[in-house]
């Protein structure tokens, strides 16, 4: 049985949603009950479901990595950086996964299901409008297949859709800059029963700079978000 | 096709318990560490290693979560985590053409999805940075490389684990291709994390991988080093085929032994005669005696290789029974080896019986393929039955006809083709057997992953039970989905390894009917 809590605000960050994901297991994952369709996030080391939106997710300095070749997929050329929320599991980072595993446990699991369920990524909105959201799968040999790209989606496997068959697949997450970043999915599936099902969320990520910038960029939102609630 | 039991069975508690080893071959399962401080006692009585799974089959939360011993569990790659590098592989010393059998860190449908998963309280262990600890209010462990061992590394093989990082980085926690040393270490794991990792293997066979799992107490909790060793067990499957040429073991069968085994000189691997597939090369195959020279590393479906013998030291001569196929086999001596030819394509069955004096085996079946590699369709199996018995063209096509009326369908002939089965010969007395033991209700059968890899391929063999035929409980094929009621398949190889064709049980581990029925199925899959 999971918990739902209440959510904890962030004081001063008004506008933002109100629960900054830091650390450990997420999985944003699609939920059956009755035959409402749900795409949620599931804090699995505290085992706590949020909605999607109301959920930040924080990619820190320490994320940030440098190119080392051009890879148009993920928005990026020799030298640039790029934030990087890895498909391992390192402590004291988000390790966020795709899953659709709970449908399968659900009446008949994967056999009241006529298709898997897809996920797609729809409008993606960077800090500056013009970087690039992509999300890839490393293999054993080390060769990356890129999942989702908001800037190339030609470059991808299967044109930024991911076809999930009831389990939960732990991916990478690429951001090309700092700053506040919104993800539109669409999670899809036909129900033997209730047909056509679907769930669009919006997932927020916080993509944090340098030390002293990420500071003062926080500053500056704090500050923001002050003036605004003395009006 | 029903098989009846028509035995009395016992019924079991209500607590679902394995019936003996455990073979995990595709799904979601998790090597897990648990420390909990004994009240009383050592402190490394507090380690618990298993494999665990999940009842409800999310991993997403705690609950549910069931563990078995690590002794009790075999951990299969499916022949499909073989990968034919197309390059060099660095890390293992592999060059482009050989091969990697790998359990990815990303979950593949039909292959074993094998995490790591830590539970212990926070606080509890003090932080190790670099070999120091330090008291922590979090704390964690670590699990070194012990040793690895099984007939996998004596043929060479090499293992691995590893974490792809993006961008093509591979980050290596345990390589054994330099020797097992200090470097082999996965630290930190932190308390409550779930992680999976790329597991490697370079050769087939059996990898007996040992970890030494530590951390430090916080001083509040006695400040002592304290461990635990595990030992987990990985199969990687033979190709259950082999080239050109073999050797054989020929017995008599007295006492129950094994009749005949087949000796892959390459690989130092014998197989049962119903287990491996003789490919022929230019239409020919030769086949000469095993003497004791050939050291076997590896049984696949064969047990005790010194009792495949006659009791003489006479001459064992050869007496040939039947034969199925296009064409016409021929069968030359050329020495010691025996040459057997074919003139078409296709698929042949050759049935001998072996004898010394007075004394004759039973009879023996081998399997041929000509200019067909061990992965043939259904379409190909279909027009070497055809032209075997002067069928008309497509006469065999549709896998869900049942040619010759047996009850078994074309393509349930296909998949269960191990078993003797011709699609045009009345064959159902060649199904196998249920038994009961200890109380379950088994059925074992040879699946082979060639035709079924539970994934891609176009057909799945499936099956059901029922007490009454008409009420029929489907097979769940995941043991993790077995329970107190459950159905389920798992390995019954004889022997000490496996392949391609593997041999597998059903069980009803709770059966209390009076009797009950095993149906196999094939399914399309989409």
């Amino acid at each position: 049985m999971k918990k739902i809590v209440p959510l904890l605000a962030i004081a001063g960050v008004g506008s933002s949603p109100a629960v900054l994901f830091t650390a450990g297991e997420l999985d944003f994952g699609v939920i059956l009950e009755g035959s409402d369709f749900e795409l949620e996030a599931h804090d699995v080391e505290n085992d706590i479901e949020y909605e999607a939106a109301e959920l930040t997710v924080l990619a820190g300095a320490d994320r940030e990595f440098t190119a080392t070749s051009d890879v148009p997929a993920a928005g990026v050329t020799t030298g640039d950086s790029i934030w990087i929320l890895p498909q391992n599991n390192v402590p004291g980072v988000p390790y966020v996964a795709l899953a659709s595993e709970e449908l399968a446990e659900i009446g008949g699991g994967a056999a009241d299901w006529s298709t898997n369920i897809t996920f797609t990524l729809g409008t993606v909105v960077s800090p500056s409008g013009s970087g690039t959201f992509s999300v890839w799968s490393s293999d054993g040999l080390g060769t990356d297949t890129y999942i989702f790209s908001s800037t190339n989606p030609g470059a991808t496997a299967a044109g930024n859709t991911f076809e999930s068959v009831f389990g939960h697949d732990h991916v990478n997450w690429g951001f090309t800059e700092p700053g506040e970043w919104s993800v539109e999915l669409t999670a899809s599936g036909t129900h033997n029963s209730f047909g056509p099902l679907t769930a669009t969320e919006t997932l927020n990520f916080s993509v944090i700079p340098e030390p002293s910038t990420g500071m003062m960029a926080l500053l500056s939102v704090v500050g923001l978000s002050l003036v605004r609630r003395r009006k | 096709m029903c098989v009846a039991l028509s035995v009395g069975f016992l019924g079991l508690a209500g607590v679902f318990s394995p019936v003996g080893a455990v073979d995990l071959i595709l799904g979601h399962f998790e090597y897990q560490l648990d420390y909990e401080l004994p009240e009383n006692g050592p402190a490394d009585g507090g380690w618990q290693t298993s494999i665990s799974y999940d009842l409800d089959g999310s991993f997403a939360d705690n609950e549910g979560v069931v563990r078995l011993d690590t002794d009790g569990v075999r951990l299969l790659a499916a022949p499909s985590s073989r990968i034919d590098l197309t390059n060099p592989f660095p890390p293992f010393g592999l060059e482009g053409g050989d091969s990697l059998w790998l359990l990815s860190q990303n979950n593949i449908q039909g292959e074993l999805f094998l995490g790591w998963r830590a539970i212990y309280e926070q606080g509890l262990f003090q932080t190790n940075v670099g070999g120091n600890y330090t008291p922590s209010p979090l704390g964690s462990i670590g699990t070194s490389l012990v040793s690895v061992t099984g007939t996998g590394p004596q043929r060479g093989g090499e293992f691995g684990m590893w974490t792809s990082s993006g961008f093509g980085g591979l980050e290596f926690h345990y390589n054994t291709s330099d020797g097992v040393n200090e470097g082999d270490k996965l630290s930190p794991i932190p308390s409550g994390s779930h992680s999976h990792y790329n597991w490697g293997f370079t050769r087939p066979g059996t990898y007996e991988v040992s970890f030494l799992n530590e951390g430090k107490l916080n001083p509040q909790f006695g400040n002592e080093l304290t461990w635990s060793e595990s030992t987990l067990q990985f199969v990687i499957p033979h190709d259950g085929s082999v080239n050109g040429q073999a050797l054989w073991r020929l017995g008599s069968g007295a006492n129950g032994a094994d009749l005949a085994s087949i000796y892959d000189p390459v690989m130092q691997v014998d197989y049962a005669p119903d287990q491996v597939a003789l490919v022929a090369v230019d239409r020919e195959f030769r086949m000469g005696p095993a003497g004791n020279g050939n050291v076997s590393l590896g049984q696949v479906g064969v047990v005790d290789l010194p009792s495949i013998s006659f009791p003489g030291t006479g001459p064992i001569e050869l007496r040939f029974l039947d034969q199925t196929g296009p064409g016409a086999v021929t069968f030359v001596e050329e020495g010691a080896e025996l040459v057997f030819g074919f003139p078409e394509d296709g698929i042949y069955r050759v049935t001998f019986e072996a004898w010394q004096g007075d004394l004759t085996g039973l009879p023996v079946t081998l399997t041929f393929l000509v200019n067909l590699e061990p992965d043939y369709s259904y379409a190909e199996w279909a027009d070497s039955f055809e032209r075997s018995n002067s069928l008309n063209a497509g006469s065999l096509s549709d896998h869900l006809a049942d040619y010759d009326r047996d009850g078994i369908g074309n393509g349930l002939e296909y998949l269960l083709f191990w078993h003797g089965l011709d699609p045009t010969v009345s064959d159902g007395g060649l199904l196998p057997k249920p038994r009961l033991v200890d109380g379950h209700a088994e059925i074992e059968f040879l699946r082979d992953l060639h035709k079924d890899d539970f994934a891609n391929t176009p057909l799945e063999l499936s099956a059901a039970w029922s007490a009454d035929l008409e009420t029929w409980r489907p097979w769940r094929r995941l043991f993790s989905e077995g329970n107190a009621d459950g159905f389920y398949e798992s390995g019954a190889e004889r022997g000490n390894e496996t392949s391609v064709v593997m041999r597998r049980k059903l069980v009803v581990p709770n059966a209390s009917e009076n009797f009950g029925f095993f149906r196999f199925e094939q399914r399309s899959r989409n």
